[in-house]
């Protein structure tokens, strides 16, 4: 027997402070008060009239200070919280699986997670002697939420607050986890009492608590204890929306439906962007078929999606997930991509630009570059320059340049005349679709290439274009002149132009899927982050490192959603019935603390009162 | 007076102590005797015979009869007050003490006897029994009789059989036998109470009694201690206990009551509690409850 609440120490020192006070009480109770009396024969002779008492009550007092202390101790004891049970020896590691099928329920509705922090409960009382306990959370991504404690109360805490990710765990790495923590304690234990290193036996072994099958190997004993039946389930196996290219301001929802059960399923899909109903519609599902609804929203602004399924029925079952039911999805605001233009009226490129209705192009001459700052650049998504360089101590992070100047950004170490180009880099994503070798140069620049530079135009040796991409940004560099080629007389130049435009400026369109649960987030200095429930969230050195729960988040004035719908899939488990028993070998405390009593009134009458009978 | 106040002696002056004619002394006094002589209370007529005192003829019965008859009146003579007083260790215990109350009690008696000039004597028993009595023999000796009533102390064992004997051997004349005690002795008093009226006096007890004899109230476990012999008794007094032993006071002080009808006495109760002028007018009229 040990004890949860408090060390043995501890229960035994109460358990004496309480038998002194219990003792100290009875024999105060036990001293008589002198009393004077005008003469004790009256008093004799009234005690030898007085009504005969029972038997037994000649021992009221003894056995009430027996039963006094035994019911003392008894609460001293169950204060302690006792355990009883066969017991194992060492450290013992609860690995328990929390990933997303454990959120599941069966018939009972129960989720797994429920009853697996139920049967560690159980295991605990009834199987450590030591009570060295140690548990690790089979997320996502694997972590130790209980170091090693013979405290219950930790481990009660521990246990309260567990909760599961919205995506598959890692039982594998936790299980590990969970070995090396059973070695290493069992060599501290060892060197603790002087035994060798090598050798050591491993004293401790590993509970784990999931719903699947697995097979693992460990140097410590390992117990699996499944949990959970199989179940059946309607998911959302996808969703995503994103802006329809031809129609400005409109997007397209695509939402797919799975059924993941024998039996035909019905349910109401719901999807709204805030309080705008975008999708309301009935749905049924024959066994494991799938689905595919869509819809569409107009707004210039950003769409935060929002789909869940509704009243769901399976004919003979019931949905027992519900982490599936529900996904989200973020579609950016419609945002034109701001361009500064410095030219001496260069009209090929004025008309390149101004031909695409997504672009907002500012113009200015090369002369009044000097006045920018970074600053007033920095509302500019790109900056393209014909015959200019940024001034010095300006920078921005979207450069694109026609026949730059010789200076800090860009070397120009020669001119070529009529020069061919023998050489593009058609896979990067500035000449994609691009051709260039029947397009005539009268000159063009010699660029001088920097280590990592990517090299876009080639003539022989010479680098007429190259695009690089440094820490601060990209830059795209072209040495020629709009009025030194006759590309600009070819449609290609307007997408030449756009595509260095896209690459420099980064602004190419994000995935329409919401992100993966268990990303990270990288977060500004001062921006706020809130979660799916609008909850503010910790940021630790700028990022959040893992994403664990499905949802909206809100980081500053951006929204991120992020889904579990690729993990979406049947719910099976592991195999039942080999649930792990702990025999107790004593028996419960009540009948310990009957067993004592009766001893204890055996004793007393062996030693105060035998032989009184006869 | 320390032990009888101005208020006491003021109630007490206005009150009488009559004796029964038996039990009256030889002086003459203010008591109605047995003895018919000289007095001046008609009492009966006798024949003449000679050698008697011719002023005592009642000639107008010779008138009208012709015998001559003799005239007889009932002699008053004086009594003897026997005060016994309790002074065990018993008498110290009330609220206020039954001791204090006691010595009144006795002093009261002593003081009326002694305004209707009788002659009182004061016979402590207790610890000491040879404590000196304390004769009164004129109203003069009152302040002696305070003033060793004022100092006694109670203490030691209840001694009563031996004050009876030593009553009936130093004072062989009949008289009133005031016996003041709080009877907390389980024998002895009944017999004395019948001894003294075989001995012709008059006996009347004064019972003192305070709530802590009759009707105590602890419980638990009690070292009992005696206050006169200093036993001890270890009891767990209950309920059940308290009835029992409240039943045998009651005995008790019924059987001494019984014993003082007998020898044709009065019995009186007193409560330390009661006012003192109630105390006093009980004590004298000897009412039996």
């Amino acid at each position: 027997m040990s004890f949860a609440a408090f060390p043995l120490w501890a229960v035994l020192s109460a358990m004496g402070a309480v038998s002194v006070l219990v003792i100290g009480v009875y024999l105060l109770r036990r001293t008589p008060r002198p009393m004077i009396v005008s003469n004790v024969d009256f008093w004799l002779r009234a005690a030898q009239q007085a009504k005969p008492r029972l038997l037994a009550s000649f021992r009221i007092p003894l056995l009430a200070l027996l039963v006094s202390l035994l019911v003392a101790l008894a609460m001293v004891a169950l204060m302690g919280d006792p355990r009883f049970g066969a017991g194992v020896r060492g450290t013992t590691v609860i690995v328990i699986d929390t990933g997303r099928s454990m959120g599941a329920s069966g018939e009972d509705e129960e989720r797994r997670v429920d009853r697996a922090v139920a049967e560690v409960r159980r295991w605990v009382e009834r199987s450590t002697i030591a009570g060295e306990v140690a548990i690790v959370r089979a997320g996502m991504r694997p972590s130790v939420i209980l170091p090693i404690t013979e405290h219950a109360g930790d481990l009660e805490a521990a246990l309260t607050r567990l909760e599961t990710d919205d995506g598959p765990s890692d039982v594998r790495a936790a299980v590990a986890l969970a070995d090396s923590i059973v070695i290493e304690r069992s060599r501290i234990a060892a060197a603790e009492a002087g035994m060798a290193i090598n050798g050591t036996p491993i004293l401790g072994q590993i509970l784990l608590v999931t719903d699947r099958d697995v097979d693992l190997a460990t140097e410590a004993p390992l117990v699996t204890l499944p949990v959970g039946n199989e179940v059946d389930t309607l998911a959302i196996t996808a969703f995503s929306g994103r802006r329809v290219p031809d129609a400005v301001g409109e997007y397209a929802v695509r939402l797919e439906l799975e059924n993941f059960s024998s039996r035909t399923a019905r349910t109401r899909v719901h999807v709204v962007d805030g309080e705008v109903d975008l999708l309301n519609e009935r749905v049924t599902l024959p066994p494991h078929a799938t689905q595919v609804l869509e819809a569409g929203g107009f707004s210039a602004h950003r769409a935060e999606l929002v789909a869940e399924l509704e009243t769901i029925g399976i004919d003979g079952g019931h949905d027992g997930f519900a982490g599936d039911d529900r996904a989200v999805a973020v579609v950016e605001a419609l945002d034109a991509t701001r361009v500064l233009l410095v030219t001496e009226g260069d009209r090929y490129l004025e008309a390149a630009l101004g031909s695409h209705p997504g672009l907002d192009v500012q113009i200015i001459e090369p002369s009044g570059i000097a006045s920018l700052t970074s600053s007033t650049l920095s509302r500019f998504h790109a900056v393209v320059l014909d015959h200019a360089s940024l001034p010095s101590g300006v920078e921005h992070r979207a450069v694109v340049m026609f026949a730059p100047l010789n200076g800090r950004e860009v070397g120009v170490t020669g001119t070529l005349t009529r020069p061919r180009v023998t050489g593009t880099l058609a896979s990067h994503p500035v000449l994609e679709g691009l051709r260039f070798e029947d397009v005539g140069f009268d000159r063009a620049s010699i660029l001088s290439e920097r280590a990592g530079d990517q090299v876009l135009l080639r003539s022989r040796e010479s680098v007429m274009g190259l695009a690089r991409e440094t820490r601060r940004g990209r830059l795209v560099v072209f040495g020629f002149a709009t009025a030194d080629t006759d590309l600009v007389r070819r449609e290609t130049f307007p997408l030449l132009v756009h595509d260095a435009l896209r690459w420099a400026a980064d602004r190419g369109e994000g995935s329409p899927l919401a992100r993966p649960v268990g990303q990270g987030v990288l977060v500004e200095a001062g921006e706020e982050v809130t979660g799916p429930d609008g909850e503010p969230l910790d940021v630790r050195g700028g990022e959040i490192p893992e994403i664990t729960r499905a949802g909206l988040y809100h980081v500053g004035e951006r929204a991120l959603a992020f889904g579990a719908t690729r993990h979406a899939g049947p719910l099976r488990s592991g195999s039942t019935g080999g649930r792990f028993v702990a025999e107790s070998q004593l028996p419960p405390l009540a009948v310990i603390v009957a067993a004592l009593l009766i001893a204890v009134m055996m004793l007393e009458w062996l030693f105060l009162h035998r032989g009184r009978l006869e | 007076m320390r032990v009888l106040d101005a208020t006491a002696r003021r109630i007490l002056d206005r009150l009488q102590l009559s004796v029964r004619p038996g039990s009256t002394a030889t002086r003459q006094g203010g008591h109605r005797s047995p003895v018919l002589a000289s007095g001046v209370e008609f009492a009966d007529h006798r024949p003449y015979v000679p050698g008697d005192d011719f002023r005592r003829i009642d000639w107008r019965a010779f008138s009208r009869h012709g015998q001559l008859v003799m005239r007889q009146f009932e002699e008053e003579r004086d009594a003897r007050v026997y005060v016994l007083l309790d002074l065990s260790g018993s008498m110290s215990r009330g609220a206020p003490p039954k001791i204090e109350i006691a010595k009144r009690i006795a002093a009261a008696f002593a003081y009326v006897g002694m305004k209707q000039f009788d002659r009182a004597v004061v016979i402590p028993f207790g610890e000491d029994l040879e404590r000196e009595a304390r004769p009164l023999r004129a109203p003069s000796d009152l302040p002696d009789v305070d003033a060793f009533l004022a100092n006694a102390t109670a203490g030691g064992p209840t001694a009563f059989p031996q004050a009876v004997r030593s009553l009936a051997t130093r004072f062989p004349q009949r008289g009133l036998a005031v016996v003041v005690s709080d009877l907390m002795t389980a024998k002895g008093f009944p017999e004395g109470f019948r001894t003294l009226g075989a001995l012709g006096h008059e006996v009347r007890v004064v019972s003192v009694r305070c709530k802590e004899d009759d009707a105590p109230d602890f419980q638990g476990e009690i070292e009992l201690h005696d206050a006169e012999s200093g036993q001890k008794l270890r009891l767990r007094v209950s309920r059940d206990l308290l009835d029992a032993y409240a039943k045998e006071i009651k005995a008790h002080r019924e059987g001494c009551r019984d014993a003082t009808r007998r020898a044709g006495g009065r019995f009186v109760d007193l409560d330390v509690a009661m006012p003192i002028e109630q105390m006093l007018r009980t004590a004298f009229r000897g009412d039996e409850k």
